[in-house]
């Protein structure tokens, strides 16, 4: 077999195996990066970029723990992300806007609030109580897909409903 | 606020609670790019990886033939080591040798050490006749002469007092 077709054969496994990555884990992917990011472009960004990453090194990828590398590298595009600018302020400005323009129903108000709430925490944190609280994943599970211990999911936890309590009581007093 | 209470805000405020996921365009479109991403890269690196080959080929090359020798520990004189070389035969020459004429001039002994790996045959001087005529002067009533000839040949003279000798 000659040096090519190996390649192509090495190429092909990738792909199927890349695209059923894909086709498993997408709609999970995109509804964790629409909890953690700031809005639905960013969102499908991260999903993609995630994916990228992937194909891009497609042996980083463990086999049998592909949701969870998944799952950490978008949580770390996201801290990454957060880093990078400052994605509280223009949030902010942008759910400000939504607020003039949203039609004032309840759900809508509570939605644009718990996404504020959210974007103030720190991308790790918020990925644990979004894993935990919104998708009903038990500690364990939350961090085995983060890949930090049982202990200190517990901790971020208690830690994020301390400070969502407090800021989603400063936007129910507005 | 209990956490009761904030789960139940969470749950009714969930920002993809709303959202039904990736569109089929959307989802096609990023499957795209993730999967073209993969040939791309393969390509990419094919010359390194052909690269990276005739590198470490050379460097395996050269060490190998330019791999030092392993030190081995300093040869032992070598002459301890030489076989003996078993001298000429040479006539046996009684036990007490005339004293050469050279020395009795007064010069010094020659000492020839010759090594065994380089023991050439050495032209002697040729004899001395004004010496050895001289000797004879004052010889003893018996003595030896020996002359050795260039090819080797080695003529011994046995002097008794009032014979001649051969």
């Amino acid at each position: 077999m000659t040096t090519s077709a190996i390649l192509d054969t090495t190429e092909k496994q990738t792909t199927e195996r890349l695209a059923g990555l894909f086709d498993s884990h997408h709609l999970r992917l995109f509804r964790l990066a629409l909890r953690l990011s700031a809005d639905r472009e960013e969102a499908r960004d991260l999903v993609q970029e995630a994916f990228l990453r992937a194909a891009r090194r497609p042996g980083a990828v463990p086999d049998g723990a592909e949701e969870a590398w998944l799952v950490r590298t978008l949580v770390n595009l996201c801290r990454d992300r957060h880093r990078r600018r400052d994605v509280r302020t223009r949030v902010h400005a942008s759910l400000r806007e939504e607020r003039k323009t949203e039609h004032p129903e309840e759900t809508a108000v509570i939605r644009t609030a718990v996404r504020t709430a959210l974007s103030r925490l720190a991308p790790r944190r918020r990925a644990a109580i979004v894993l935990h609280e919104l998708d009903g994943l038990p500690v364990r599970e939350v961090a085995r897909l983060l890949g930090i211990g049982e202990v200190t999911v517990r901790w971020h936890l208690m830690a994020a409903r301390r400070e969502l309590a407090r800021l989603l009581s400063k936007e129910d007093r507005r | 606020m209990n956490d009761e209470r904030l789960r139940q805000i969470l749950r009714q405020g969930d920002p993809a609670g709303g959202d039904g996921g990736l569109t089929p365009d959307e989802a096609r479109a990023i499957r795209r790019a993730v999967l073209t991403a993969v040939p791309e890269r393969k390509r990419r690196l094919l010359p390194i990886f052909a690269l990276a080959g005739a590198v470490a080929t050379a460097v395996l090359i050269a060490v190998l033939f330019l791999r030092p020798e392993p030190a081995r520990p300093p040869a032992p004189p070598r002459i301890a080591t030489a076989p003996a070389i078993p001298a000429p035969p040479i006539a046996q020459v009684p036990a007490q040798p005339a004293p050469r004429p050279l020395q009795e001039e007064g010069r010094g002994p020659v000492h020839r050490h010759h090594h065994p790996y380089h023991r050439r045959p050495v032209a002697p001087a040729p004899p001395e006749v004004n010496d050895t005529l001289a000797s004879l002067a004052t010889a003893e009533p018996e003595r030896q002469i020996q002359i050795t000839a260039p090819g080797g040949t080695r003529i011994l003279w046995i002097l008794k007092s009032g014979k001649p000798s051969h």
